[in-house]
C-alpha cells in the first residue's frame, strides 16, 4: 500500500494502516473526487458513466438523483473503490487510489449501506456489525463492545442477538447502517437506502443518517428515487445516460 | 465471532448439503482406512505366523514368490540346508486353501512332525496328531467356525480325518487353519515328497552375516532356490502386492472423487453468496481474508468427513475381517500412519476443492460480485 493512502488511516486499528495522520490543509481539499471518470460495460457497449467530475467536500451531504440506470450506483462503486474507471481517477484525499490497496482504505475510511442490506442470514445483528471489524487489530472483546454500541446507537440494542429473518425492514436496514458505521469511516456511500422500506422506516432512516453525520462528521452521498432523501442534502446532483444533467444546493 | 464460526455457520446453512459432501468424504475415507487396513493386515498376519514359528529364512522356488508357492521335492534341498553350519533346524510345509465340511476354504498346512513349527503352538483340547494317521489339529477359531472339536471327524476333498485336537497360535491365520502331519497332507494333495517351502531357523546368536551367507550358499548350490527373509517373501507375495495396489488404488480415486464432491459443493456455495462476498469486499475485507473463509469452510467439511471416515473405516475393516471369508485369515492393521495419512488426504481434498471456488471468489470485482444479487 502507498505511503499517501496509509497516510488516510483513522482510528480504526488494521494490520496494515499506521496511526491517524490526516494529510495537511485538508480542509480545503475534497474528502473524495471523481475526476472525468467513465466505466463501460458489456465490453464497451453500454456506458454507465460518462466522464463524470465530482468532488465531495469533508462532512458534505449529496444526494444523487436520476432515472433508473442513469449511472448512481456505478458512480457510487467508483467513489466508494469498488471497481476502478475506464478512465479519469477517482482521488482521495488528493491521493489517486488507482494502483493503491483500496480494500485497505475502505476497510477504515468508508462504510457502504445497500438497498437489500446484504446482511448475512445466519449471523446475529450485532455479529452482522463486527463484520468489518475482522479487519482491524481490535480484539474480540473490543470488536463486540463497539457493535453493541453502534446497535444501540440505531436503536435497536436489544436486538443485538436477532437474525435478520426475525428483524422487520427497517430494522435490518438500522443494522445495515451500524454495520457501515463499524470502522468509524469518514464517508458513507449509501445506494438507495430507503428503496426498501415504507414510508415511516424511510423516515426514521433518514433521520438516522442525519444524526449519524452531524454526530460524527461524516461525509454522505446518497443514491436516491425519494425527493424527501433528497430534499436534505447540502447538494443534489442529477445523473442522466450517465452524465451530470446538473447540480443544485 | 471469528472466521472460524462464520465459516460454521456458513456451512450450517446448507445442512442437508453439507451432510451429503461430508457423507461422501467419509465414505471415501473409510475406504481407503478399510482396504488398507485389510491389506496390511493381510501381510502382516503372514508375518506374524511366519515369526511366530521362528522362521528366520524361507527358502522356495525362485520363480514361486507368491503365497502358496509351487511344491518341490522336499529331501535334497532340506539335506542341502541341514548341512549348512549357520542351520539350527529345517522344516518342509506344504500349503494349501481348502474346504473342510462345506466350510468356506481355510487354510490347511501340512507340518514334519517333531519340527521347530510346532513348538509355539498350545494344545488347547486332545492330543498333537501322529504321521501314521488320518488325523489333523484345529485352531480354535477354525473349530469355532467349523463347529468340531476334538475327537470329531472332518471331510476334506471326500477324505475323513480325525481331529486330534485343538491348538492355539499367536498367529491369527494359524488359529484359523488346519494343520495335518507332513506324509498326510502330501497323500491329500497327491504330491509324495514334496513341500512348497522349508522354513529354516538358524543357530542360535546367528548374525545378519550368517543369514547372508545362508542366503549365499542356496543361491550357489541349489539352482532355482532362493532363500528370503520372510518379511520379504511376504512383502513380495502377489497377493499382498495386489491387495495393496488395490488400496493405492482406492486412494487415489477417492482421492479424486472426494476432491470433486468438495469443489461442486463450494462452487455452488460461492456462487449462492457471491453478492455476500461482495458485501465483505466493499467492508475492506481483503481477498486473502475471503479465500481463508472459504478454505476454511472446505477445511471444515474435510475434516468433518476425515474423522467420520476413519471411524466408519475402522468399523467397516473390522467388519470385513468377519466375512466368512477373511475370517481367521486377516486381522486388520489400524497404524497412526494410516490414520494420519487417511485424514491428511482429506484435509488436502478440502484445500483443493476449495482453491478454485475461492479463487473465483476474489477474481470478481467487489461491484461485479454486488451486481450478482
Amino acid at each position: 500500500m502507498s505511503a499517501s493512502i496509509l497516510s488516510l488511516a483513522r482510528s480504526a486499528p488494521t494490520a496494515r494502516t499506521a496511526p491517524a495522520a490526516p494529510g495537511a490543509g485538508a480542509g480545503t481539499q475534497p474528502l473524495v473526487a471523481a475526476e472525468r471518470v467513465s466505466r463501460r460495460f458489456e465490453s464497451g457497449r453500454v456506458a454507465a458513466v460518462v466522464d463524470v467530475s465530482l468532488a465531495l467536500a469533508p462532512g458534505e451531504y449529496v444526494a444523487l438523483t436520476g432515472p433508473s440506470g442513469c449511472g448512481k450506483s456505478t458512480l457510487l462503486h467508483l467513489l466508494g473503490t469498488l471497481e476502478r474507471p475506464d478512465s479519469g481517477a477517482v482521488r482521495y484525499r488528493g491521493t489517486d487510489c488507482a494502483g493503491t490497496d483500496a480494500a485497505a482504505l475502505r476497510a477504515t475510511r468508508i462504510g457502504f449501506v445497500f438497498q437489500a442490506c446484504h446482511l448475512i442470514p445466519t449471523l446475529s445483528a450485532v455479529d452482522n456489525v463486527e463484520l468489518p471489524m475482522l479487519e482491524t487489530r481490535w480484539r474480540a472483546a473490543e470488536r463486540r463492545r463497539r457493535a453493541l454500541a453502534l446497535l444501540d446507537a440505531v436503536g435497536l440494542a436489544d436486538r443485538g442477538a436477532h437474525r435478520p429473518s426475525q428483524l422487520s425492514g427497517g430494522q435490518r436496514q438500522r443494522v445495515a447502517i451500524a454495520r457501515a458505521l463499524a470502522n468509524e469511516p469518514e464517508l458513507v456511500i449509501a445506494d438507495e437506502p430507503t428503496g426498501n422500506l415504507d414510508s415511516a422506516n424511510a423516515a426514521r432512516c433518514l433521520a438516522l443518517l442525519a444524526d449519524l453525520r452531524r454526530a460524527r462528521g461524516l461525509t454522505l452521498i446518497v443514491a436516491t428515487h425519494d425527493a424527501a432523501v433528497a430534499a436534505g442534502a447540502d447538494r443534489i446532483v442529477r445523473l442522466r445516460d450517465g452524465r451530470i444533467e446538473n447540480e443544485r444546493a | 465471532m471469528n472466521v472460524a464460526g462464520f465459516a460454521l455457520r456458513n456451512l450450517a446453512r446448507r445442512p442437508v448439503r453439507t451432510a451429503l459432501t461430508v457423507l461422501s468424504i467419509a465414505l471415501g475415507v473409510a475406504a481407503i482406512v478399510s482396504l488398507t487396513a485389510i491389506a496390511w493386515g493381510f501381510e502382516a498376519s503372514w508375518q506374524q505366523a511366519s515369526d511366530a514359528r521362528g522362521t528366520d529364512l524361507i527358502v522356495t522356488r525362485q520363480a514361486s514368490r507368491n503365497a502358496l508357492p509351487a511344491p518341490f521335492v522336499a529331501a535334497p534341498v532340506r539335506q542341502a540346508l541341514q548341512r549348512l553350519p549357520q542351520v539350527a533346524g529345517v522344516a518342509a510345509l506344504l500349503s494349501e486353501l481348502q474346504s473342510i465340511d462345506e466350510a468356506p476354504p481355510m487354510f490347511v498346512f501340512g507340518w514334519e512332525s517333531g519340527s521347530f513349527l510346532w513348538q509355539h503352538l498350545r494344545l488347547a483340547a486332545g492330543r498333537w496328531p501322529a504321521d501314521d494317521e488320518r488325523a489333523l489339529v484345529l485352531g480354535t477359531l477354525a473349530a469355532r467356525m467349523l463347529g468340531r472339536a476334538a475327537g470329531d471327524t472332518v471331510s476334506i476333498e471326500g477324505q475323513p480325518f480325525t481331529v486330534a485336537g485343538v491348538y492355539e497360535s499367536p498367529a491369527l491365520i494359524e488359529n484359523g487353519a488346519a494343520i495335518l502331519p507332513l506324509p498326510a497332507m502330501q497323500a491329500l494333495l497327491e504330491r509324495p515328497g514334496k513341500a512348497s517351502v522349508i522354513s529354516v531357523r538358524l543357530a542360535p546368536g546367528a548374525t545378519e552375516t550368517d543369514r547372508q551367507a545362508v542366503a549365499e550358499r542356496v543361491r550357489a548350490e541349489m539352482p532355482g532356490f532362493v532363500a528370503l527373509p520372510s518379511g520379504e517373501l511376504v512383502r513380495g507375495n502377489a497377493m499382498v502386492r495386489i491387495a495393496k495396489a488395490m488400496s493405492g488404488a482406492t486412494m487415489l480415486i477417492a482421492g479424486l472423487v472426494g476432491t470433486l464432491v468438495v469443489l461442486n459443493a463450494m462452487l455452488i456455495n460461492v456462487q449462492e453468496r457471491t453478492a455476500e462476498i461482495g458485501v465483505l469486499r466493499a467492508a475492506g475485507w481483503r481477498g486473502g481474508r475471503i479465500v481463508r473463509l472459504i478454505l476454511v469452510e472446505s477445511g471444515l467439511l474435510a475434516a468433518a468427513g476425515a474423522l467420520a471416515g476413519v471411524a466408519l473405516g475402522m468399523g467397516g475393516a473390522l467388519a470385513l475381517a468377519q466375512l466368512e471369508l477373511l475370517r481367521g485369515r486377516i486381522d486388520p492393521v489400524f497404524t497412526p500412519t494410516l490414520l494420519a495419512a487417511s485424514i491428511g488426504l482429506a484435509l488436502a481434498i478440502g484445500a483443493a476443492g476449495g482453491a478454485y471456488p475461492a479463487w473465483r471468489a476474489v477474481r470478481l470485482s467487489p461491484a461485479a460480485a454486488l451486481r450478482s444479487a
